[in-house]
């Protein structure tokens, strides 16, 4: 009895911490509708600089609990900063670029935390008059977790009493419903705005800050949080804060007890409840139902087709990459061969993106699914290189399939939050699952056949399923079946009364494009002779989305520009020490900058050029 | 007479490379009433959707009590003193009937009588007694009441009101000329939208008609109520 007792106590007690990073998410999206990506990040922030300032001022009650708060503040004021210099303009932007521009900030800032503490873990001190331990029907409880469970509900009262009771909690409130009217009666919003986002800051930061007697302090705290921060809110409701407590405290316990029943699979089963949840109330525990959701109408320009010069240079393009081996050094073979696979994981997330209006922010599960699949195929299955490659394909086709099954009804940025979670959560199998995936060692030794074993052949292989994945993709977007999803998109009720069946639609697309992710990650995975976890991790499902921003979400050739930049980008950053803050900066300034990506700049460059041309042949 | 309380001049207004309003132009007085009349779509909402700087104008002037409005934002613009009923009225749903008039609540001006809450539940009595009522609790006719309300509780000189009478009941309706003319009494200027001419004549003095975004008449009201041609060309429904 006293065993369970304190199983529930630890449940809740972890819980805290996990609903006020939560609760300063779900708070700033209710009002400035943005996900901010790098709210992990300033979890992660708060923890260090706690375990910082505690070495600073000591480890008496009043230097300890100070720091905690210091760090707090600290998180809120670098909140601040962020909103003013950077969030303020990608307000008026589609949730794509905002995804994207806040990763690319916790990119940036996960390399200001490793270059200020170094990449050692750090463990902070036990707090002053909590150190030990209480029993309760003969069992031991830390202290610090019974102070912890007390924290939860006591940061939802004050949140609760802030936001009926002071005027700043009604304006937040009248913000998240009508950002226009509230405006109109005279409400600042860029005030109010940089208060929310100082106010999700501070919990964030208090939420890592009060972890710090508990967790090792480590550099990846911030993608470990923010996938469960993403389900919690979700299955919460966006925007509700007594939603994110119900969801945090569930999650909790359903870890606590099913590590007891199932040690292995605890992330599925958190995955599995939300699943269910979604199912009876798509909006969340407590959220309120919004309207129908639609694409972005800025997201919804209609694609063209090649013209005739274009199609002349990509035949010439694809007759120089063909004849690549004759000329061309190995490491040009392979840094190409690089270029195709990601061009085509890349071009599998633009359909998701463009065509199908999906955010998708778990699109490595899919290239995961393949690289694993191919990988099991040939060590468990004995399977040779072909039927291997097939076999990635299918298991990412199959995992579409069951993901579509759950969020084919969301769309916008839950649909988003969700892949992104279902992402995290199969990485997390591939690392605890391992005697199957070999866990972090990863699976070695897979390499292709003898007849394709040459640097040339694997190359021809690569190159002629990547154009042949490639050319689908484009067949699909003008073919009935491309033009039906983007009816879907652009207005769900309109193309369903023309006898379209939404959910249906997107489903399909999503297992096309998990098909030919697979494909992609299959290829690697020979490519390469290994699979490790990180081809489903979080990082990898934001290069695609990066690649396509890169290149540009408006053209179907936007994508396979943008992996060649990226891919080019990486190889070169990837030799210095802060390649993370190297990308994470370029995608800042695509996103903010230049959010036409390379060819629809390229494209507005060359507009007058065309004129000109047209011009003087008349 | 002294300055004119609101100036327009040669507003254009595009949505997309559309054009909603273009060279639109008018002038009301401090204390008057000026009705914007003209079919769906004839640019009314778009006026003063522009005069609140919720949406850009391309071209144009705007001066409200000798200040520029061109280069400010829309919580700027309230505060100089105008209040803004919008089509549909836009309550926020979520909040109670007081927490929408906290929204509203700006710091009295010096002169005149501020909107206090004893005075505004005066002048809406129904909102009295709902006052812990969620907005979506509230009929349509209160929750034209309560976005009246809600606007004056900033103190306003000039109130923006977009189609108020649109889809209430007669008896509604009678109600809320009742509180706009108390209102009006107190020193309030109005300049309103309308289609519908009935409610129109028996609040405004003078009147300003819109078709396909450009003025077709201004002048005084009683004009445009003496020659009916004009109204059934451009106002007839």
């Amino acid at each position: 009895m006293g065993f369970y007792l304190v199983q529930f106590l630890t449940g809740l007690a972890s819980a805290s911490s996990l609903f006020l990073t939560a609760a300063g998410l779900t708070l700033v999206f209710g009002v400035t509708r943005i996900v901010n990506f790098a709210h992990g990040t300033f979890y992660m922030l708060g923890a260090y600089f706690a375990w910082a300032l505690v070495m600073a001022l000591g480890t008496g009650p009043l230097g300890y609990w100070g720091a905690l708060v210091l760090a707090a503040l600290a998180v809120a004021l670098l909140g601040v900063l962020v909103e003013v210099v950077l969030l303020r303009r990608i307000y008026g932007a589609p949730e794509i670029f905002q995804l994207a521009t806040t990763f690319g900030l916790a990119l940036v800032l996960a390399d200001g935390v490793r270059f200020v503490f170094g990449p050692a873990d750090r463990l902070g001190p036990r707090p002053p008059g909590l150190e030990g331990a209480v029993v309760l029907l003969g069992e031991p409880i830390p202290t610090y977790d019974l102070f912890l469970v007390a924290v939860g509900p006591l940061v939802l009262l004050l949140l609760w009493l802030l936001s009926r009771h002071t005027r700043l909690g009604i304006l937040i409130r009248a913000a998240a419903e009508d950002r226009e009217m509230a405006a109109a009666l005279g409400v600042d919003e860029r005030r109010l705005f940089t208060a929310v986002f100082a106010l999700g800051a501070f919990l964030a930061g208090l939420g890592g800050a009060l972890q710090l007697p508990r967790e090792t302090l480590h550099l990846e705290m911030d993608l470990e949080v923010i996938a469960e921060v993403f389900v919690v809110t979700v299955m919460g409701g966006m925007g509700s804060v007594p939603g994110a407590f119900l969801a945090a405290v569930l999650i909790r316990e359903l870890e606590a007890f099913g590590i007891l029943l199932l040690p292995r699979i605890t992330l599925v089963l958190a995955f599995l409840l939300l699943a269910a949840v979604l199912v009876v109330r798509p909006q969340g525990l407590l959220g309120e139902r919004e309207g129908e959701v639609r694409a972005d109408p800025r997201l919804l320009r209609p694609l063209t087709p090649m013209t005739a010069p274009t199609r002349f240079l990509v035949l010439l393009l694809l007759l120089a990459l063909a004849l690549l081996p004759l000329y061309a050094p190995p490491y040009a073979l392979i840094l190409t061969g690089d270029i195709a696979v990601f061009a085509l994981y890349a071009a599998s997330l633009h359909l998701l993106l463009a065509p199908a209006g999906l955010v998708s922010f778990g699109h490595a599960a899919y290239f995961g699914l393949g690289a694993y699949g191919a990988a099991l195929a040939v060590q468990l299955g004995g399977f040779a290189t072909l039927p291997a490659l097939a076999a990635g394909l299918l298991l990412a086709a199959v995992g579409a399939l069951l993901f579509g099954a759950v969020a084919r009804r969301l769309a916008g940025v839950d649909f988003a939050m969700l892949s992104l979670a279902f992402a995290a959560i199969l990485w997390g199998v591939a690392v605890q699952w391992d005697e199957v995936t070999g866990g972090d060692d990863g699976l070695l030794g897979i390499w292709p056949e003898a007849w394709l074993s040459a640097p040339a052949a694997w190359y021809g292989l690569t190159l002629l399923l990547v154009v042949a994945g490639l050319a689908l993709l484009r067949l699909l977007v003008f073919a009935p079946f491309g033009l039906a999803l983007r009816a879907v998109r652009d207005h769900p009720r309109r193309a369903a009364t023309l006898g379209l069946h939404p959910e249906r639609q997107r489903w399909a697309a999503l297992v096309v494009a998990g098909a030919l992710a697979g494909l992609a990650g299959a290829l690697q995975t020979f490519a390469k002779g290994s699979v490790f976890p990180d081809v489903l991790a979080i990082p990898r499902s934001v290069e695609g989305l990066v690649a396509v921003l890169l290149g540009g979400l408006h053209q179907l050739g936007g994508p396979v520009v943008g992996a060649a930049a990226f891919v080019l980008l990486e190889d070169w950053a990837a030799r210095l020490p802060w390649w993370r803050a190297v990308v994470g900066g370029t995608v800042l300034v695509v996103t903010v900058l230049m959010p036409e990506g390379l060819m629809g700049t390229l494209a507005r460059l060359g507009r007058p050029l065309v004129r000109l041309a047209r011009e003087g042949r008349r | 007479m002294s300055a004119p309380l609101l100036e327009v001049e040669d507003l254009t207004v595009a949505y997309d490379g559309a054009v909603a309003v273009e060279g639109v132009g008018f002038t009301l007085a401090r204390g008057r009433t000026l009705a914007l009349l003209g079919r769906n779509g004839a640019g009314k909402s778009t006026t003063l959707r522009a005069i609140m700087g919720l949406v850009p104008h391309r071209r144009g002037r705007l001066r409200f009590a000798g200040c520029d409005l061109t280069r400010l934002r829309p919580h700027e613009i309230a505060r100089l003193g105008i209040g803004y009923v919008p089509e549909e009225r836009r309550i926020f749903r979520r909040l109670t009937v007081l927490e929408n008039l906290e929204v509203g609540r700006r710091p009295a001006r010096e002169a005149g009588n501020p909107w206090t809450l004893e005075r505004l539940f005066a002048l809406f009595p129904q909102l009295a007694d709902r006052r812990h009522h969620r907005g979506d609790q509230l009929s349509g006719g209160e929750q034209q009441m309560l976005a009246i309300a809600r606007a004056l509780r900033g103190h306003p000189e000039l109130l923006l009101l977009d189609e108020p009478s649109e889809g209430l009941a007669p008896a509604v309706v009678r109600q809320l000329l009742k509180a706009l003319w108390e209102a009006r009494r107190s020193g309030l200027t109005l300049l309103l939208s309308e289609q519908n001419w009935r409610f129109a004549r028996q609040l405004a003095e003078e009147a300003c008609v819109l078709e396909k975004g450009r003025v077709r008449f201004r002048g005084p009201l009683a004009e445009l109520e003496a020659r009916e041609e004009l109204r059934r060309a451009w106002l007839a429904v």
